[in-house]
């Protein structure tokens, strides 16, 4: 995986698309998650939410960059 | 009971977080990469002993190669033409030479007085002057190789 690519000439980093990409995917998942009320089984729901956008972020980045 | 297994619960996603996000900073910090790399190859540059049109290339790029290859034909049509016209000057003198040879022997047997000695020799000659040429057998033993 590149570390950037070329967006109509401009170079963009991967991990920012990788960014909007993992949002697009977290938000239903939030909102279904929310719906059926997984977030209760947490201490904190914001940070529970937070932490698991990171883990999707994060984990989804290092294996679209093969690391 | 319930509060410690939420507790819990939020405290290892938050470490998984953590490590997932250490580890993608740490990649993206400190592991190199360059838009400027250049690549370096070893470039050996061949050539045929003879000139001529390249014909036909049987080799691909990156291709691994042993000894005694074929890398490409040059056009042979060429050299044909130059051996079989050598080959027909070769036959040609060797034609002259018999004939030359056979003019000597009958006019050296001829009764004393009919020719002039001067034509003898001149025969002769003409003669050793029709042998092969140098050029034209080296190049009929170079045929094999073609």
């Amino acid at each position: 995986m590149q570390s950037q690519f070329d967006l109509l000439g401009a170079f963009v980093p991967t991990i920012a698309a990788w960014f909007v990409l993992s949002l697009a995917v977290f938000v239903p998942v939030d909102a279904l998650l929310t719906w059926r009320g997984f977030y209760r089984l947490f201490w904190h729901a914001p940070l529970a939410r937070f932490a698991l956008f990171v883990c999707l972020f994060c984990g989804g980045a290092l294996v679209v960059t093969n690391h | 009971m319930q509060a410690v297994v939420r507790v819990l619960l939020t405290l290892i996603l938050l470490v998984a977080a953590g490590l997932l996000g250490y580890d993608l900073a740490s990649y993206y910090l400190y592991s190199p990469w360059t838009r400027d790399a250049r690549v370096r190859a070893n470039v050996v540059t061949v050539a045929p002993d003879v000139s001529g049109y390249v014909d036909d290339i049987r080799v691909r790029n990156n291709q691994f190669v042993h000894k005694g290859d074929v890398l490409f034909i040059i056009d042979q049509e060429r050299y044909r033409l130059a051996l079989a016209d050598a080959e027909a000057a070769l036959a040609a003198r060797h034609a002259q030479h018999l004939m030359l040879l056979e003019q000597y022997e009958r006019r050296s047997k001829l009764s004393p007085g009919t020719p002039s000695p001067s034509r003898i020799s001149t025969t002769r000659a003409d003669s050793r002057k029709q042998q092969p040429p140098a050029t034209s057998r080296r190049l009929l033993r170079a045929t094999p190789l073609l």
